[in-house]
């Protein structure tokens, strides 16, 4: 059975996996490379991680003495994703079209936090980078795995 | 009893032309199309979404999946070619599927890397211990001039290798390289023509900066909406594939 009652499809397995499995990765090497640089490798560790963040010092957040390479923003993001995935039980009983209002909502503050900062208005803050980054992060995991999982039923239902 | 008479059975129609005379490459329909779509603002919207998310890897392969989509729906010629966001799950598993392929390609590069660049950084390393001096310049200069021409040339090829993977929806395809080959070569003009697109697309994405800056993450995704149209377009058109 591929999407019958409690049972979860193969693609939201697959996306919930990969979802995981890339936040963990990213957040666990991060936290490898700080631990390292804190205890004398090089700081050129954190040239990979460039590719996906500014990884500007002030805007990262402090483990073992040293900032981390990806900024609080993205790190709130990807542990989102692993509460999205968490909070997935939750969310499938609500309407895909329900969690795209709400990933809407979620989105919102993350958007006026970073074009307020972007166009030099106001600096935002770690504690508010991580909760705009943990909120919008939770929503479009819980959203992608819902919108995934609905059409797998209906896929079901037809066939 | 009367005569019947009998009228023999018209002439069957003459048979169509083998194949409806193609047109030339349209320059300005991969620009234009997506603003043929009556939902194209939630489409480019969602897109954009992806694209943001693309910086954290996790968008690229529903981008992926969403941009096969949108070559299939070209070649079979349909009136509105952008597709919904629909089927996430689909896209995903094919997205994943397409960067298989482009990772594989990417292994040229990536033993040049590792051939040259190791020991560089080895020796860089080894000599800053031990106080000489080491250049590592020109080894980065030898890097480049390896890296470079072989850019160029996945710059060009690549294209027409997810062009196979995206419309024949197999991977293999991807790395046949005589059809590839034999795509390219027989189709050089359009083919020329959907780079030089890809080109202006990309050069104008540039201006989404100005949008609050934000705006930039849709206009790429535009961009790349019109890439893969005009590839595609150019694969409608090809005499040889």
């Amino acid at each position: 059975m591929e999407a019958g009652d409690g049972a979860v499809s193969r693609d939201t397995r697959i996306f919930a996996l990969c979802l995981g499995a890339l936040a963990l990765i990213i957040l666990g090497a991060s936290t490898i490379v700080t631990f390292a640089i804190a205890h004398g490798a090089s700081p050129s560790l954190r040239l990979p991680f460039l590719m996906m963040c500014h990884g500007i010092p002030h805007r990262c957040l402090t483990i073992f003495g040293t900032h981390m390479p990806i900024c609080a923003r993205c790190v709130a993001i990807y542990a989102g994703f692993i509460a999205g995935i968490a909070l997935f039980p939750i969310a499938k009983r609500i309407e895909e079209r329900v969690m795209r209002i709400v990933l809407a909502v979620a989105a919102t503050p993350i958007f006026i936090d970073g074009m307020t900062q972007a166009i030099g208005l106001r600096e935002s803050t770690n504690p508010l980078r991580l909760a705009t980054g943990l909120m919008v992060g939770a929503a479009f995991g819980s959203w992608v795995l819902v919108a995934i999982e609905t059409r797998a039923r209906q896929r079901f239902a037809e066939s | 009893m009367s005569d019947v008479i009998i009228t023999p059975p018209p002439p069957p129609p003459p048979p169509p032309a083998s194949e409806p005379p193609k047109t030339g490459y349209d320059f300005v329909k991969p620009f234009a199309f997506v603003f043929e779509d009556a939902r194209w603002i939630n489409k480019v919207l969602i897109g954009g979404i992806f694209q943001l998310l693309a910086f954290m890897l996790i968008g690229i392969p529903f981008l992926l999946g969403y941009l096969a989509k949108l070559v299939r729906n070209v070649v079979a010629d349909a009136t509105l070619p952008l597709p919904e966001w629909d089927d996430l799950g689909e896209m995903f598993s094919e997205g994943l599927r397409l960067i298989g392929v482009a990772l594989v390609y990417a292994i040229p590069f990536l033993m040049i890397l590792c051939m040259v660049m190791v020991p560089v950084f080895v020796v860089s390393a080894a000599s800053q211990h031990g106080n000489h001096d080491f250049d590592p310049g020109p080894a980065f200069a030898c890097v480049w001039c390896l890296v470079f021409p072989l850019s160029l040339v996945y710059m060009l090829w690549m294209p027409a290798a997810l062009l196979y993977a995206m419309v024949e929806q197999r991977l293999g395809a991807a790395f046949e390289f005589g059809r590839i080959w034999r795509f390219i070569s027989n189709n050089v003009g359009n083919y020329l023509l959907a780079v030089v697109v890809m080109f202006v697309a990309r050069f104008a994405s540039g201006f989404g900066i100005v949008l609050f800056c934000i705006g930039i993450v849709f206009t790429v995704f535009w961009a790349m909406c019109v890439t893969f149209y005009a590839f595609a377009q150019t694969w409608k058109l090809a005499t040889v594939r």
